[in-house]
């Protein structure tokens, strides 16, 4: 009897862990955004007063960034040191495309973010700060959908969990 | 000629095939490729490899240009040519603005770029302009990549005529058409003036150099590409009026050099460095001595007896070569023939 109720407790408490890693998803592509854009902000601070090049300015601004952001600039900036020929947007997509899979984002945050990547670098100032704008307000719109998402989403893998491990209990007894 | 060796190995950068390597790196893929292969005869002479949209690939040396095809063959008529495409300049320019248009908007307006190694890229495209003057230049057209070599020791034929009886260093003026060798001559004088020569006992001075257009030492994020010797101090891209002055508050120089001097304001500030007993050396475009009379502020320098030494370049037999020493207050001819200027090792 005694060990029905450990393993009971035990696939209950499974289910919901895997449940909550679930929902914790969501929560990972929302923090995810809010680093990106406070990463972007610090891109166009760096950009506009510092005139810093990219190769000097990548490492930086990922000093500075979380997680997933600062590899990726990281990784960026080790493509440009090789100077194998690529181009910025080439080396900024490859780095994305290689990160893609293990990635919280999105497919679309992805996108934007390559979008952003075919421009930074190729115009003055002026126009780097319109192409930063224009990708900070995707971001925010992607982030705004995300949250949307989690609202509704986490709750449910939350209580989906529990309530598959309380059946699957009620099923084996 | 022992002193000359070790002023040779004081040298920051060779100008052999290492420094092309080095250069090669801010072609775009394709281009590097072609010019990789290009026999070293030549890249050892070559001093411009020229790109335009849409126009055979070009390189520049021993003052005539040759056409480049495809598999780095070098030909004196257009036969199979490259043609340098617009991604070929556009992705050549990423290497060279270090991916980033934007930190390069001032060297922009000035139509040129110094890059690591002290070479310069011209560049030409659609300029926009507005009230302030050029605002910046996009759809860049053609890149004019200037192979910068230093050549260690071409004053040495030189130096000893532009020291006065008591061997201090007399004002000296460098005439020369366009690429013969000019301002590699000043930067090399500079260099000797602050090394010092012991061949011909003088002893190093403090030089102050106006490098207006960054071409004598090329500085690049603010560190000289070219040597100039352990007591020059280098204002770097700075109009030349305004940085003799500065030069003459804040440096002490002995010795001020400066390029291409000719403006009005210019003339201005020599007197004023004449005034504090600072020696000068500068440069000039032109093809003799009866040019520059007609020249408004040079004439008149000349007429003025400032400079006691004027120095004719040539590019006849070849670039560099030393037509006229002229004394500046009698006007006489000092060598009996043109110095030929080979580099000494």
């Amino acid at each position: 009897m005694l060990i029905k109720l450990m393993l009971s407790v035990l696939i209950i408490g499974g289910c919901t862990l895997l449940g909550n890693i679930y929902a914790g998803i969501y929560g990972e592509r929302v923090k995810l955004l809010n680093h990106l854009l406070s990463t972007l902000q610090m891109l166009e601070t760096e950009i506009v007063y510092g005139g810093t090049p990219l190769p000097l300015l990548l490492p930086r601004i990922a000093a500075k960034s979380k997680a997933e952001i600062a590899e990726l600039l990281i990784a960026v900036a080790d493509i440009l040191q090789l100077k194998e020929g690529d181009t910025f947007a080439e080396a900024w997509r490859k780095a994305i495309e290689a990160n893609s899979k293990s990635s919280a984002l999105h497919r679309d945050d992805l996108e934007l973010l390559i979008n952003l990547g075919n421009n930074l670098g190729t115009s003055d100032r002026e126009n780097q700060v319109k192409h930063i704008r224009l990708a900070m307000e995707d971001v925010k719109r992607n982030h705004a959908t995300a949250v949307a998402q989690q609202q509704k989403n986490a709750g449910l893998y939350k209580h989906l969990g529990l309530l598959a491990g309380i059946t699957i209990v009620i099923i084996l007894i | 000629m022992k002193n000359q060796s070790t002023i040779q190995n004081y040298g920051v950068k060779g100008g052999g095939i290492g420094t092309f390597m080095l250069l090669e790196q801010f072609l775009c893929p394709e281009l590097r490729s072609i010019i990789q292969k290009i026999p070293d005869r030549y890249k050892l002479t070559m001093e411009e490899i020229r790109l335009r949209i849409n126009q055979p690939l070009m390189i520049f040396g021993d003052n005539r240009d040759y056409f480049v095809n495809k598999l780095g063959e070098v030909h004196t008529e257009e036969l199979n040519s490259h043609r340098v495409s617009g991604k070929n300049i556009e992705n050549t320019m990423q290497f060279i603005s270090n991916y980033s248009i934007y930190a390069v908007e001032e060297e922009l307006k000035r139509g040129y770029i110094t890059i690591q190694g002290g070479h310069r890229i011209g560049i030409v495209g659609s300029v926009l302009y507005d009230s302030g003057g050029i605002r910046t230049i996009k759809n860049f057209s053609g890149l004019n990549i200037r192979i910068s070599r230093e050549k260690k020791g071409i004053c040495a034929s030189v130096f000893k005529y532009l020291l006065d009886s008591r061997g201090e260093f007399m004002n000296t003026l460098i005439v020369s058409p366009p690429q013969c060798g000019k301002t590699t001559m000043l930067r090399d004088i500079v260099r000797s003036l602050s090394y010092g020569r012991g061949d011909h006992n003088f002893r190093g001075v403090k030089v102050g150099v106006v490098d207006e257009r960054s071409e004598l030492g090329a500085c690049y994020l603010g560190v000289p590409q070219n040597d100039l010797g352990p007591r020059t101090d280098i204002l770097d891209g700075c109009p030349k009026a305004d940085g003799i002055m500065m030069l003459i508050r804040a440096m002490s120089p002995q010795v001020i050099a400066t390029d291409e001097i000719g403006r009005r304001e210019d003339s201005y500030a020599i007197e004023e460095a004449l005034m504090a007993g600072i020696k000068l050396i500068t440069t000039v475009h032109g093809n003799s001595l009866e040019d520059l009379y007609s020249k408004a502020v040079i004439g008149q320098l000349i007429k003025d007896k400032v400079f006691e030494r004027i120095l004719i370049l040539s590019n006849r037999p070849e670039v560099g070569t030393i037509e006229k020493i002229i004394d500046g207050r009698s006007l006489i001819n000092l060598i009996g023939s043109p110095l030929r200027n080979r580099k000494v090792t």
